[in-house]
């Protein structure tokens, strides 16, 4: 376990079916009663394969007003506010974002080799240049594949039209899903189809400059797709039922929706619109046009496995990092054919309930700033729990505040503290449950000396100041005052209480040949948490009247009750053996 | 108010409740800001005495000249602050190109520059810290090497052993790890309060920061 003891872990309620199907019905009594019934039967198991997935530090789980119930990041929904680089931390639009491929436009790179942020550095004059890309982790630099910048600025710019060994590049690289790549073919409407004359006319200059230098794979897919486009705009320009909006491949325009229709509705109109024309699409005949000759056999076992070595070849991580091809080079056999790829975008990301899409949290669109406009944070609705060990003659050292290696003898009895802090602004009575054995191979025993306890109210400090005097006579009696009696709370403050948990860990028994599975060893206490409050303050007060005004709708009546159950899993430490 | 009778533990705490191990050794004092209930721990080394030095006519048009008034400040801890035994905080410094005094070519010189920690920041043992900015709520693990004028931004928790190399942005609300650091994952929201004080609201952070602080002190 990477987590030091002792550790809290919740499980969200979402992960248990039928749990959720009745919880949401909260008006029956019997249902929940059935419920409880059904929750003293079963116990929570955290060794459960299953389990795994539904336990969550408290800190990643929120709660949400409206349905009274924890969510976790299983149960709600995301939405995109901002996308921005993480390295500059500029905000890019949304728009530009998928045309450069959700990579940051400016200057924000990370090396090949070993993934760090590269720094623009200065290769001699510091304010003329010219400039490489420098990794300040493993001393790669674009020198090392012959890049250099002539400006600081607008990188990502500069090293587009920059192969590899500081030449041009052979052409000037869109991105496939850019939308500035042929937005004028969208519609043949704007443009007059090309006719072959034409093309010809056009395409021969190109192909003695481009040709000497074959097309990169990304190039050559955009010539190749513009290349029959074209191809299919002319052979259909007189076909009424190929609407040229089939060409953008939108699968769910309503045109092309209706060109698939046709195929099926009048088939014999079809096939005699087939005899009567038909004109044969010629295939990519240029380099301009994507043709590439493909390595004939006998040269091909040459040029297609060089010996290269073994230091100079890549890892599958490093060719992993060159995705995408328009980007990088994930075709790189060797080092030197990698290329440092643009920082990958991040989001600020706001989060809705699923069930019933209320907002849990939002954060500030500013990029620098980090805090939120709305967070419902389960921590300022559930108990804060922290867990000692009782300080006593004998008993564990106490830990650091982040936790540490907690190491039980067996069969010897651990008393605990563990103290439950409120939150809220309304007292709260719990009940703690816990099987007495604990699932899984090994039942360790397990005593909550005082199951049912009230949490006081939270209050600002200035009001405890002031209603000081009349605070100690809450509950006194109910108090051991530093003693470990059954049935009374250890010790207990304005919002706090700290019960007593005993635990007899059972001694692991294995034979000789036989391996502890992982963590086998590890003590985890699932303890059913209930929290029943009655929500008193105005906020409330007023959803209360409004609902009551929708009394007469049949809409169910908010009397303020609250109470949320779940499961919590403490690990308390490990266990000899 | 009458002087608090000595105390000879092995701490030494102030009016602010900043709590300084006799062991550690503090390297300049008079440059470095304790914002109060800072906790450094013995073995810990801080470089208070790598400081920019004074220029008493600062040379024009440099952009870095802004921070006019933290020349005489080289390391500033924010509130709440926990470093743990065997650290080492040293300012970062960079080339910058000074105006030669006796005329001539501009030359460059190694300055040094602030090290500025926000609140709530905890770091592990045996972490060497050389970064330009730590904000607030970071948490550092044990072990950890945070590279030359790096910036962490809010709300960051940086696994044991984690590299950080020189020069480098970390954007906040993410978990850190390896060598070279690279994010491996996401803080959940309750990581950290709201900005808003004088709430008693506990959160994961605060709680731990204040625990951390009451942990450590002289025997009363």
């Amino acid at each position: 376990m990477a987590l030091p003891f002792p550790y809290i872990f919740i499980s969200c309620p979402c992960s248990d079916v039928s749990n959720r199907e009745l919880t949401s019905k909260r008006s029956s009594r019997d249902v929940e009663l059935d419920q409880e019934i059904q929750d003293d039967e079963e116990t929570f198991d955290p060794r459960h394969p299953r389990s795994a997935f539904s336990l969550f530090p408290p800190e990643h789980l929120l709660y949400c007003e409206e349905c009274h119930e924890i969510k976790c990041p299983r149960c709600v929904t995301e939405e995109i506010n901002a996308t921005y680089c993480p390295d500059c931390l500029f905000e890019s639009p949304k728009v530009m974002v998928r045309g450069e491929g959700n990579r940051c436009p400016r200057n924000c790179f990370h090396c090949p080799i070993c993934t760090s942020q590269m720094i623009t550095a200065s290769v001699g004059d510091p304010k003329n240049g010219p400039f490489i890309l420098n990794c300040n982790y493993c001393m790669w630099s674009t020198l090392d594949v012959g890049i250099k910048f002539d400006k600081p600025t607008g990188i990502r710019g500069q090293l587009d039209e920059i192969a590899n060994g500081g030449e041009q590049k052979a052409a000037t690289v869109h991105s496939p899903y850019s939308y500035q790549a042929d937005y004028a073919r969208k519609s043949s409407l704007s443009r007059p189809p090309l006719s072959p004359a034409d093309r010809d006319e056009i395409a021969d200059p190109k192909e003695d400059s481009v040709s000497a230098t074959p097309l990169d794979p990304t190039a050559r897919f955009n010539a190749l797709k513009t290349f029959y486009k074209e191809q299919i705009t002319e052979s259909s320009a007189t076909d009424a039922t190929f609407s040229t909006s089939a060409l953008d491949m939108a699968y769910s325009s309503p045109s092309s929706l209706q060109r698939i229709m046709n195929l099926y509705t009048n088939k014999e109109g079809a096939t005699i619109r087939a005899r009567q024309k038909l004109t044969v699409m010629r295939e990519a005949r240029s380099a301009s046009e994507g043709f590439a000759l493909a390595a004939s056999r006998d040269s091909g076992v040459e040029s297609q496995s060089p010996r290269i070595d073994y230091d100079e070849t890549v890892t599958a991580s490093q060719r992993a990092f060159q995705y995408p091809s328009f980007i990088g080079n994930p075709a790189a056999l060797k080092v030197s054919e990698l290329r440092p790829m643009p920082t990958l975008m991040r989001t600020k990301r706001s989060k809705r309930c699923a069930t019933c899409k209320h907002i849990l949290a939002r954060p500030e669109l500013k990029i620098s700033s980090a805090r939120y406009r709305i967070k419902l944070i389960a921590l300022n609705y559930v108990p804060f729990v922290t867990i000692k060990p009782l300080p006593i003659a004998g008993g564990l050292p106490p830990p650091g505040p982040d936790g540490g290696d907690v190491i039980l003898t067996p069969g010897k009895p651990v008393q605990f503290i563990m103290t439950l802090r409120n939150p809220l602004f309304d007292d709260v009575s719990v009940s703690l449950g816990t099987p007495s054995v604990t699932p899984g191979r090994h039942g360790h025993r397990v005593t909550i000396l005082c199951p049912q306890f009230r949490l006081g109210k939270n209050s600002d400090a200035w009001d405890d100041a002031l209603s000081n005097n009349n605070q100690p006579d809450r509950g006194t009696g109910n108090i051991a005052g530093g003693e470990q009696v059954a049935g009374k709370l250890y010790d207990q403050g304005r919002n706090w209480a700290s019960v007593v948990l005993e635990i007899i860990p059972a001694s692991i028994v294995r034979q000789q040949s036989e391996e502890l599975d992982e963590d086998e060893d590890v003590i985890e206490i699932p303890i059913r948490v209930r929290l029943e409050w009655t929500v008193t303050d105005d906020e409330a007060g007023m959803e209360r009247r409004k609902r009551d005004t929708r009394l007469d709708e049949g809409d169910d009546i908010d009397d303020g009750k609250r109470e949320l159950n779940y499961w919590m899993v403490v690990g308390i430490g490990r266990v000899a053996c | 108010m009458p002087p608090k009778p000595a105390v000879r533990g092995e701490y030494i705490e102030t009016e602010t409740g900043n709590k300084i191990s006799r062991k550690a050794s503090v390297l300049g004092p008079r440059h470095i800001i304790l914002a109060g209930k800072c906790v450094i721990q013995n073995d810990v080394v801080i470089r208070g005495d790598l400081v920019r030095p004074a220029q008493p006519k600062p040379p024009p048009q440099q952009g870095e000249q802004k921070s006019a008034t933290p020349d005489q400040t080289s390391i500033h801890l924010g509130r709440y602050v926990f470093i743990s035994p065997g650290c080492t905080l040293h300012p970062p410094s960079r080339l910058t190109t000074v105006a030669n005094p006796n005329g001539g070519e501009p030359q460059q010189i190694m300055t040094y520059f602030m090290l500025r920690i926000s609140d709530y920041v905890y770091i592990g043992p045996n972490t060497h810290v050389r970064a330009a900015e730590i904000k607030s709520n970071v948490y550092i693990g044990a072990n950890c090497t945070v590279g030359n004028m790096v910036i962490i931004k809010d709300n960051v928790k940086i696994l044991d052993g984690t590299v950080l190399p020189a020069n480098t942005v970390w954007a906040g609300g993410t978990i850190i790890a390896g060598r070279p650091g690279r994010v491996v994952g996401e803080i959940g929201e309750g990581w950290a309060a709201n900005g808003t004080s004088g709430s008693t609201m506990d959160e994961g952070v605060g709680v731990r920061s204040r625990e951390r602080w009451a942990a450590v002190g002289n025997k009363r």
